[in-house]
């Protein structure tokens, strides 16, 4: 056997284990997924699973089954997605904005207990889901929950922050629970980016006059781009897991679509199998549109050093 | 040497191995129980399991209880290991019940019923009520029976003894009107007249109601029939539970729909700030540690749920059920082993160590007591459908009812959209 030979041998069996893992854990089911949703499927009897085309589609986009025309069904998807959008963007810009802020911080200046902080920052992110959303009820719960507390010691009233209604604000509750949760781990993340930009480049524009705001967005933000656009596609995808766990054991019986997100449609869906996966497909689709919109809206010329 | 030792204890632990695992084939039939585990607990089953055991020398019952079991039977049925008697409720958010039935994966019960249990067919020793009862039997038109009735519940309107009743301020109502018409005085005392749970503790009032128009009605009610939301009979009814949005505790919504919340609804009405709701026997067990915040809570009152005309004198009946599977290995022996659960010294065993659990047979006092009292038991079970992507009644009809009262949903378009589910689901009823 030739030494090339031996060479792509080794090669062979070494990616091996990976490719196959890959193959038979994310392309099969995801290809499955689509599969699925075009069938009408029994779990019980697989002889009485038939293949309905786009049936399951169209019930998603207007609502007709059988002939009688449910609306409420598209506008539940509708606001659904309208949800996840408005969690992906809100905690997005906001767990962004306080990562690099604490991140620079921790990495340019000189503050004491700068460890302890950091492990601070992160101990939410060690903490399973469910934690955190049992930890934030009792925090929101109404008659008895700390927020409330607070601001009724400041002489206010008590706020329903999970409640329902037409001007619920259990939207911006959940994005609360969630910027918590995520912040300490794009925090680090950041500041493992940052401590690779040299000093240098800061003592020279400390020389030429700069202040600390603008060597922000003059040097750390520029060289932290990448990084930043990277982030963002974990954001759209632990956005859309996170929040379904949190909706569940948060605002799980709501009635009503206020707090519903795409994945808790799916979930609801669980006895008919080939519909939810559906509605897999079509929450496929929006992560995979969202991330794609988000890395063109942020396509910069990159800086090296 | 070392080597030796390690070999040799490979080829004890092979041999073990091997022979336990003969040992096993040697062993005679076993059975498989999967059993949801409920407020009743698991203690029954085990006495259950021990009892069946003794009477059957060589049968073994492979005895699974659990609050995952859905999921556990789910897993089961996908490796095809079928259990043999599930003890599991339909009504549940994942449908498990709801979706075996509709593959028409039920064995049929029918001979189950002859079976003989202390000298008396079975079909004797169940009342008829439970016996006769539309819950057994699912199928549009099939007359079988493909469940047996275990642990009955009542559901009937829970009233406040210390501000209802004979001599007190507020009377116990007969119809619906009765209940709204103490509104005003009920408003004058900063009280409110009624609260629910959950809206779907009303899936006894509502179909009390509509049999109270006509038995008629909740024929077709149950049946799914077409277009029967665009009746003005029908209409009639469900805009009388519109109305409790003018005589519900403010803040019954909010509790309803967070996660532990039916409690805190529960409270308020043993605190005095709801004076009715729907609820079941089974309130009393359930709320025995959170009561002590008022000392002067004199207790629970039921009765019958209100009519629309006439005076209510239906309770709600929630009946269990277990069932066996098509598939499953040992039918004759589950159908034994369910029987087994009506003999006398079980319904004692089951009462006794199931947290009060009732089995549906003579001689149960909270059972005797609906029938000296008057009342009528109404079961309300609807016919078995296919399960349809999207559409899902009991939220329509029930849950939304929420929204209704939040004033998020008008009443129009409530019953305007259950119409559309009940229509959609006519189309889907198994044959």
């Amino acid at each position: 056997m030739g030494r090339k030979k031996q060479q792509n041998l080794f090669v062979f069996f070494a990616l091996a284990p990976a490719v196959i893992c890959f193959f038979a854990f994310m392309i099969l089911p995801t290809v499955r997924i689509f599969l699925m949703s075009l069938f009408e499927v029994n779990k019980y009897d697989a002889a009485q699973t038939k293949f309905v085309g786009l049936n399951n589609f169209i019930t998603l986009f207007t609502g007709k089954i059988d002939g009688t025309i449910i609306p409420e069904i598209p506008l539940k998807i509708a606001t659904s997605l309208k949800n996840t959008l408005f969690l992906v963007v809100i905690v997005g810009i906001i767990t962004l904005f306080i990562a690099i802020l604490m991140a620079s911080i921790l990495v340019r200046e000189n503050l004491k207990f700068k460890n302890l902080f950091r492990i601070i920052f992160y101990i939410p992110n060690i903490l399973s889901i469910v934690v955190i959303a049992g930890i934030f009820q009792a925090i929101y719960e109404k008659e008895f929950g700390l927020l409330n507390a607070v601001i009724g010691f400041f002489g206010m009233k008590p706020v329903d922050w999970l409640g329902t209604g037409s001007n619920t604000i259990v939207l911006y509750s959940l994005a609360g629970a969630m910027v918590w949760q995520a912040v300490g781990y794009y925090m680090v993340m950041y500041m493992a980016s940052l401590s690779t930009i040299p000093e240098h480049l800061y003592e020279a524009s400390a020389l030429e006059g700069a202040g600390k705001i603008y060597e922000f967005f003059h040097i750390t933000l520029p060289l932290l781009w990448g990084t930043i656009r990277t982030t963002l596609t974990f954001f759209v995808v632990s956005t859309i897991n996170l929040s379904f766990v949190l909706v569940t054991v948060m605002a799980g019986s709501r009635s009503d679509n206020e707090a519903s997100v795409i994945l808790f449609e799916m979930a609801k869906q669980q006895s008919v199998q080939g519909y939810a996966m559906a509605i897999g497909v079509i929450t496929f689709m929006f992560s995979f549109g969202v991330s794609v919109v988000m890395n063109a809206i942020t396509k910069r010329e990159t800086y090296e050093f | 040497m070392n080597k030796k030792i390690i070999a040799s204890v490979c080829a004890g632990a092979v041999l073990l191995t091997a022979c336990s695992g003969t040992a096993k084939k040697t062993e005679s039939k076993s059975l498989v129980v999967y059993a949801f585990e409920s407020a009743y607990g698991k203690d029954h089953w085990e006495a259950l399991k021990a009892s069946f055991e003794k009477a059957n020398p060589g049968v073994k019952v492979e005895l699974k209880v659990s609050k995952e079991i859905e999921t556990e039977l789910e897993n089961a049925i996908a490796t095809k290991k079928f259990p043999d008697v599930v003890y599991l409720n339909k009504g549940r958010d994942k449908k498990v019940v709801e979706s075996i039935e509709g593959a028409n994966a039920l064995e049929n019960l029918d001979s189950l019923f002859e079976e003989k249990v202390d000298g008396k067919a079975l079909k004797d020793i169940i009342l008829p009520t439970y016996l006769n009862s539309a819950s057994l039997t699912p199928y549009k038109d099939n007359k079988s029976k493909f469940y047996a009735p275990v642990f009955p519940g009542t559901l009937g309107l829970v009233y406040n003894k210390n501000l209802v009743g004979e001599g007190k301020e507020f009377s116990i109502p007969k119809t619906w009107n009765d209940l709204f018409a103490q509104k005003v005085k009920a408003d004058a005392k900063g009280i409110s007249l009624f609260t629910y749970p959950t809206p779907g503790y009303l899936d006894a009032a509502v179909p009390a109601a509509i049999y109270d128009k006509s038995a008629d009605l909740h024929k077709a009610f149950t049946n799914y029939e077409k277009g029967l939301y665009a009746k003005q009979e029908m209409k009639d009814v469900l805009t009388t539970f519109a109305k409790l949005k003018d005589v519900i505790y403010p803040e019954t919504v909010a509790n309803a729909t967070s996660e532990g919340g039916y409690l805190k609804n529960q409270q308020a009405f043993i605190d005095g700030k709801a004076l009715f709701m729907p609820n079941g026997t089974w309130v009393i067990q359930e709320m025995r540690s959170y009561k002590a915040g008022n000392e002067k809570f004199e207790g629970y009152g039921f009765t019958a749920l209100p009519g629309i005309t006439n005076a209510g004198k239906f309770m709600g009946s929630f009946e269990e059920t277990v069932f066996v599977m098509k598939e499953a290995k040992n039918k004759d022996l589950a159908k034994k082993f369910i029987a087994s659960m009506y003999s006398a010294e079980n319904v004692k065993v089951i009462r006794e160590k199931g947290n009060g659990a009732l089995m549906p047979v003579a001689g149960v006092p909270e059972l005797d007591d609906l029938a000296k009292n008057g009342y009528e038991v109404l079961n309300t079970t609807f016919v078995s459908t296919k399960e349809v992507a999207g559409v899902n009644f009991k939220e329509a009809l029930y849950k939304n009812l929420n929204n209704v009262i939040n004033g998020t949903l008008t009443a129009e378009k409530w019953i305007e959209n259950v119409g559309k589910a009940n229509d959609v689901l006519n189309a889907n009823i198994n044959k």
